[in-house]
């Protein structure tokens, strides 16, 4: 009868577990260090070179890259609790997130055992950082309509177009970059398209930054002129591009990144809160606990929830098992869910510019980035699509 | 005194499986009585369903196997409450066995004597103050109700019968029947009882109405599929249209939701009881969870349905009013959150240990 569109729970096992803590417990010691400074969204915010190549020392980045090309050997649901610990409490992961997410995986895939070897150890090193090269201008949630084009040449390809959205862009080291390798066929749109390993620094790559509303520079428009990308950087298989790209897709939208983007405010306004609870109490004729503002627990029950969902896709992606859909709801529930977190703080915080500064400043923050929450990744209108196109809808 | 498991992986395995099994087990014979079932507003007991549940062991099923039960666990009758939920037929399985049975036997109460020929059916309720009269579901159709008295100094356990009581009787928003009663207080024979077992109480009502919401929504989100992909108009299924589908995928993913909170709790509480605080936690969570998800999935259930689905004669009324009745229920939607937000804000538990636990 019932329709079972998110895979079977898992527990996390012991072993998981301590690796857990032992992240948590580094973390609280770097946050008392001064090491960073807890932030909104800080898989796109924070960008810190320094902080990946400790993660990497310990062993957190490329976790689930085999052993035989550098990595760790680990599994998908260990990557997860650590990935789940460093967003939590706001860390600085920007420069290894995507090579962690979705290049790695996609090269295991995909690459060359070259291409393998001359990457892998270094992203598990928290040497070699990447962007995303999908979007672009004309092409949003639309990508099978990409115009950027390469031609075949003597020894490789030669590649001309636009594209955008690529965070880190400008200090990352290279992208995979989505273009048509033959003709668009109207009856056949997702054919024709394949992926090319491009380095941001080569000659004929330009990379021109977007400034955010709030005048952050995170995202960036990439422009080739001419780019040349020998053969031994295409990845995959010329024309495949498009089963290659959404191949990624589970990996993007399952993970922690999809629902605890505005975690840090609401830590921070209940420390806020108690923080009030606690001085009203002296003089008064009770130990008056604070008002339950009557918001917070929807929020507390569904972040558990999404833990769960996510945890469980996690586990699937272990397994080899097709996730799109359990993968698409966690991001159409998440997204909308830390943008509800980032009103409720508000709401519940008001003005408090004056008596907590950096309370108002983490608001502000995720006041910022909400909009790009249900927007990057696929928007929740075309990730519905998708879980309407599971439901037997299209 | 009190039943606190700690299964192992092998154990619950075990229990998986029976679950599975007793899932079927109900199904059948809820599918025989469906055909049967009138479309009418008030759903009483159906004795005939109720007699084949008692045969099979499934009303009373989590009792002990000395004291009649079937010495079942939360992951089985789970699966048996889900199931009636899911097909809309409405059943006293959490009063009569998780809760009335559970609280009887676990204050050691001998009992009443049977009297007349019906099903010896028991409801049970809470009371918090002397002299207020509490809703207590399916009280007119029960022999007797357990009752829960914490409005003293230590909370106690007794039976009465429904006979020596003055019940106001009404339909819940549901059908289901029951009844505004004033219980007494201070009854002869009352069992003194912990104030574990009182909160047990609590959690175990929240449990399991969560459990039945979450089955009823998967029905739900079944049948706004079957209508969106048979229902014609402008010359195409209903589903086609991507205003349509944008309502029933917010009803498929609320109910994921959902079901994944609630299948937490009942995994988390059949391993470690129900006095464990994680399992508290994530009953908690599952009753919010619950709660907040049946607003958007029967506002929007109802919406693609149209006018028919309005309907008395229309299957979807059997799930969404039941919902309607069980998220307020056991403590209601904002209950359970403001229970959740006390633990951080005034209570010393870390929220992210909570969610991660």
């Amino acid at each position: 009868m019932s329709r079972q569109l998110v895979p079977q729970l898992v527990t996390e096992d012991e072993q998981t577990r301590a690796l857990r803590l032992e992240v948590r417990d580094f973390l609280r010691q770097e946050i008392a260090n001064g090491s960073f400074e807890p932030w909104v969204d800080t898989w796109l915010t924070r960008w810190d070179n320094d902080f990946t190549k400790r993660l990497a020392q310990r062993g957190w980045v490329g976790m689930t890259i085999p052993t035989e090309y550098g990595g760790h050997g680990r599994t998908f649901l260990e990557r997860f609790a650590v990935t789940e610990e460093l967003l939590a409490v706001g860390a600085p992961v920007a420069a290894q997130w995507i090579a962690d997410r979705q290049i790695a995986p996609s090269l295991l895939r995909f690459g060359t055992e070259e291409q393998k070897q001359a990457f892998l150890p270094k992203i598990t090193t928290g040497d070699l950082c990447f962007g995303i090269g999908m979007s672009e201008p004309e092409s949003g949630s639309d990508l099978a309509s990409v115009q950027s084009k390469a031609v075949k040449v003597d020894g490789g390809w030669k590649l001309n177009g636009r594209k955008t959205w690529t965070s880190g862009g400008h200090v990352a080291d290279g992208f995979f970059a989505l273009a048509r390798t033959a003709p668009l066929d109207t009856s056949n749109r997702h054919a024709g398209l394949s992926q090319f390993i491009v380095d941001l620094r080569a000659d004929g790559v330009t990379i021109d930054p977007i400034i955010a509303m709030n005048g952050s520079h995170h995202f960036n428009e990439v422009t080739f002129e001419d780019v040349f990308i020998p053969d031994d950087r295409v990845l995959g298989t010329e024309g495949d591009g498009w089963h290659q790209v959404t191949s990624e897709l589970a990996f993007e939208r399952s993970g922690p990144e999809r629902f605890l983007s505005t975690f840090v405010p609401l830590q921070e306004l209940l420390t806020h809160l108690r923080t009030q609870a606690a001085e009203a109490a002296p003089g008064s004729d009770a130990a008056a606990p604070a008002r339950p503002t009557g918001r917070l627990g929807r929020h507390i029950a569904r972040l558990t929830a999404l833990h769960h969902m996510s945890l469980s896709v996690a586990s699937s992606l272990q397994a080899g098992e097709n996730a799109d859909t359990a993968a698409a709801l966690v991001k159409v529930l998440g997204t909308t869910e830390e943008g509800d977190i980032a009103e409720t703080v508000d709401r519940v915080a008001g003005d408090c510019a004056a008596a907590n500064p950096r309370l108002q400043d983490l608001i502000d923050g995720a006041a910022a980035q909400r909009p790009g929450f249900t927007l990057r990744g696929g928007t929740n209108e075309v990730l519905r699509g998708v879980v309407a196109r599971s439901l037997g809808l299209r | 005194m009190t039943h606190t498991p700690t299964l192992t992986d092998d154990q619950l395995a075990e229990a998986q499986e029976t679950a599975a099994e007793l899932r079927n087990l109900a199904r059948d014979i809820l599918s025989d009585a469906a055909g049967e079932a009138p479309d009418t507003v008030e759903r009483p007991l159906d004795p005939a369903v109720w007699a084949a549940l008692e045969e099979t062991g499934l009303a009373r099923l989590t009792g002990l196997e000395a004291a009649g039960g079937s010495d079942a666990g939360w992951l089985e009758a789970a699966a048996v409450l889900g199931e009636a939920a899911a097909a809309g037929t409405p059943l006293p399985l959490l009063e009569h066995d998780l809760l009335a049975g559970w609280l009887r036997d676990t204050a050691g109460l001998p009992g009443l004597p049977p009297s007349g020929d019906g099903p010896v059916l028991a409801t049970a309720a809470e009371v918090v103050a002397a002299g207020r009269a509490v809703t207590v579901p399916w009280a007119a159709a029960a022999a007797s109700v357990v009752v829960l008295d914490v409005s003293g100094a230590a909370p106690q356990v007794y039976e009465v019968a429904v006979a020596d009581l003055e019940v106001h009787e009404r339909v819940a928003v549901g059908g289901e029947p029951q009844a505004a009663v004033t219980l007494p207080t201070a009854v002869a024979g009352a069992v003194t009882v912990s104030q574990e077992v009182a909160d047990e109480f609590r959690h175990r009502g929240a449990l399991g109405r969560a459990v039945q919401i979450a089955a009823a929504a998967e029905a739900i989100t079944q049948l706004c599929v079957d209508h969106v992909t048979t229902r014609v108009q402008f010359g195409r299924p209903i589903g086609k249209f991507q205003a349509v589908q944008q309502l029933v995928t917010d009803v498929a993913s609320e109910t994921a939701l959902a079901r994944t909170m609630v299948d937490r709790a009942v995994l988390t509480v059949a391993r470690h009881g129900l006095q464990d605080p994680t399992a508290q936690f994530a009953v908690a969570a599952a009753k919010a969870c619950a709660g907040a998800s049946a607003e958007v999935i029967v506002r929007n259930a109802h919406q693609i349905h149209g006018a028919i689905g309005t309907t008395l004669e229309h299957g979807l009324q059997r799930r969404t009013r039941p919902v309607l009745g069980w998220r307020r229920e056991f403590g209601t939607t904002a209950d359970w959150e403001d229970r959740l937000e006390e633990l951080v804000v005034t209570g010393d538990a870390d929220l992210w240990d909570l969610i991660t636990r």
